[in-house]
């Protein structure tokens, strides 16, 4: 399984985190794979528990912490999290 | 699976840390059934550690230390995870002589940089021999240790590998017990050193002020890493043979529900937390638009607020969100405490509640009297949790900046003296001189005292605390010097407090461009900076060059910047946005 941009699960679990993230956009930016949790979004190391267990919920995946310090941007966190539902869910 | 360990132990006398050493205290509690249980984000048992099971895996991997070359005195650095492992580390350390260096966890997204920054800083700090830390973070440990001589840098499972050996013998009282970091800065690092007796004291103390009996239980979604999660749920409560209930840190903060829940579950008595973890369930349970009929939480004995200043407006929702679910205002204990003075200084009367003190602004701004007021919509008071009573055994003096001891309701520096008081800061005379003088440690607080209790209007001058975490203005400053443009000195971080109560995190940065647009893609550049590597979002304030004040030996003001931001005397410049 590759991980394609045209791939169909992909595109599915990229929609599903910028659906999740959305709701937790309050600087407004416009959302894509270049946007960064800190500087872009203010993620603060509690806003960014707080959206993990969003994503969790919609994914029923379970992020591990070791993911986090190489995750600077939105596109980044797709592949991650493409890479943990391929894990989880086959 | 297997269930918890229980409350209650059948046959074993309740003893509350009166051990000569860390290692006798965990061997008396080995006798008997009580230990640590971990659990899931979603609340399901994963580990049950018994007393006796952590004490005889670590006296078995105490060996490995010992084969693997470490010596008595030697320090090693341990990833300080919500698990069995880091535990079992921790006391293999204790049985072998040797001296724990907890350390944090990453936390936010990205920096990746800044966060093996840390971990190097401190490991180099302590002249960590070894370092062991859970598989998952083996590459940032790896990147971390690049090029230091250890001897072994891998897991728990890596270091059982090794030969086993006899002879390293425990500690004795006076010797160093473990290393904390959490109050030193990132950049700069101060590893708070505490012996046994030091620790042992104050166990005993804070066991005393809470009055711990048989029929408590503890529940904890501290860090390890930080005092309050170390000491507090972790060697206090072993030192009085207490079963605690763990949840992760990472899991309290996506789930933070799932703490009540198993504090419900289990019948906890005792459970702690700063301010924001109260907010943070409050919050989340109304967003939710939850019900949880099964919740019960009236076995909540103590239910203790610290780490940063008390906010009582959000201890307040707190009570109103849970008290339909059996929660009890007068289970809330205000306490004060840093991790150099092992972690409790005083605390309030176990069943009384929050006690609050109202006092004039104005009284206190101008004069540092706190003079008390009525509490109206008015505006011109300021209303302070009281945290108790000094712990029994020791001293609490306020003084004035002439070092002279003050009378009650006058405002002063928060002074400690007692045989909790650290050793020092690992292997920096200066920062220990610095604070530590006479047996008296300036914890560097703010406080009065009202009826013999110990009231505070503000921790350490220097370190900032946002939703509990510490940050040091130090370390602001330097990421902004570092910048093209800057220079040192150009930089001031600081707090402003809000009427709220919340702190905002605040930059002064002295600018020399005149044009508008440069001004403001300095202010953001600034922003983004301080946001990447120290992980704070600052409100950035640009201001006129040679502006920012000196002390006599050239070192920035910080507090003279900040009291005349205040005034006035410190203009903003035009930020152009």
């Amino acid at each position: 399984m590759s991980a394609e941009p045209s791939d169909g699960a992909s595109q599915d679990v990229r929609a599903v985190v910028l659906e999740v993230l959305q709701t937790f956009n309050k600087t407004g930016v416009t959302l894509g794979d270049g946007t960064r949790f800190t500087e872009d979004l203010n993620f603060d190391s509690l806003l960014v528990m707080e959206f993990i267990a969003a994503l969790e919920d919609r994914l029923d995946i379970s992020v591990p912490l070791n993911v986090l310090p190489d995750v600077e941007t939105v596109g980044q966190l797709v592949v991650a999290t493409e890479q943990i539902v391929r894990e989880e869910h086959g | 699976m297997s269930s918890p360990t229980p409350t209650n132990n059948t046959n074993l006398p309740k003893r509350l840390a009166d051990f000569p050493t860390l290692p006798e205290a965990l061997d008396y509690a080995a006798q008997g059934e009580t230990g640590f249980n971990f659990y899931s984000s979603r609340g399901e048992l994963k580990h049950a550690l018994s007393f006796a099971d952590l004490s005889a895996e670590a006296r078995s991997v105490a060996k490995n230390l010992c084969g693997g070359g470490v010596v008595p005195g030697d320090r090693v650095a341990l990833l300080a995870e919500t698990a069995p492992a880091f535990l079992i580390a921790f006391f293999a350390c204790q049985y072998a002589g040797a001296i724990p260096v907890p350390m944090p966890t990453p936390v936010a997204f990205g920096r990746r940089d800044a966060y093996i920054g840390q971990i190097r800083n401190q490991i180099t700090s302590s002249g960590a021999a070894m370092v062991i830390t859970p598989t998952e973070f083996m590459p940032f440990v790896n990147e971390a240790t690049d090029g230091l001589n250890l001897l072994m840098v891998g897991s728990l499972d890596d270091l059982k590998i090794l030969p086993q050996a006899d002879g390293n013998k425990a500690g004795g009282p006076d010797d160093l017990c473990y290393l904390q970091y959490s109050s030193g800065s990132t950049r700069f690092p101060k590893g708070v050193a505490v012996s046994h007796r030091n620790l042992m004291v104050n166990c005993a103390a804070m066991n005393a002020a809470v009055n711990v009996s048989p029929d408590d239980r503890g529940v904890s979604w501290l860090p390890f890493y930080h005092d309050m999660g170390l000491v507090g749920f972790m060697l206090g409560c072993l030192t009085s043979q207490t079963t605690v209930d763990y949840l992760p840190t990472e899991d309290f903060a996506r789930r933070p529900l799932t703490w009540l829940r198993i504090l419900s579950e289990n019948k906890g008595t005792m459970s702690y937390g700063p301010s924001f973890g109260y907010e943070l369930c409050s919050r989340r349970f109304g967003s939710a638009s939850a019900t949880a009929p099964d919740l019960d939480l009236s076995s909540w004995r103590v239910a203790g607020i610290g780490g940063e200043m008390i906010k009582p407006l959000v201890m307040e929702g707190f009570a109103d969100v849970f008290r339909p679910y059996g929660f009890a205002d007068t289970a809330f204990n205000a306490s004060y405490g840093l991790a150099e003075c092992v972690l409790g200084v005083s605390f309030s009367t176990p069943g009384r509640g929050m006690l609050l003190d109202h006092i004039s602004k104005q009284e206190l701004g101008d004069n540092h009297r706190a003079v008390p007021v009525d509490n109206d919509s008015s505006g011109t008071g300021r209303t302070f949790v009281v945290c108790g009573r000094v712990i029994p055994g020791h001293t609490v003096e306020i003084r004035d900046d002439d070092g002279q001891s003050l009378a009650e309701r006058e405002i002063g520096r928060v002074f400690f003296s007692g045989e909790s008081v650290m050793q020092g800061y690992y292997g920096d005379q200066e920062a220990t001189d610095a604070c530590l003088q006479d047996g008296w440690l300036d914890t560097g607080d703010l406080g009065y005292f009202l009826d013999d209790e110990l009231v505070i209007v503000g921790r350490s001058k220097d370190m900032m605390i946002v939703n509990g975490r510490n940050y040091w203005p130090q370390d602001i400053e330097w990421t902004v010097e570092r910048m093209d443009s800057m220079r040192s000195g150009d930089a001031a971080a600081f707090t402003l407090e809000k009427d709220d109560g919340n702190e905002q995190p605040t930059i002064l940065v002295q600018c020399r461009p005149s044009d508008v647009d440069v001004r403001s893609a300095l202010t953001a550049e600034v922003r983004a900076r301080v946001q990447d590597q120290v992980g704070l979002a600052c409100d950035v304030i640009l201001v006129p060059p040679r502006t920012l004040p000196k002390t006599s030996s050239g070192k920035l003001a910080r507090g003279k910047a900040k009291a005349s931001f205040l005034s006035g005397e410190i203009q903003p410049l035009a930020a152009g946005v």
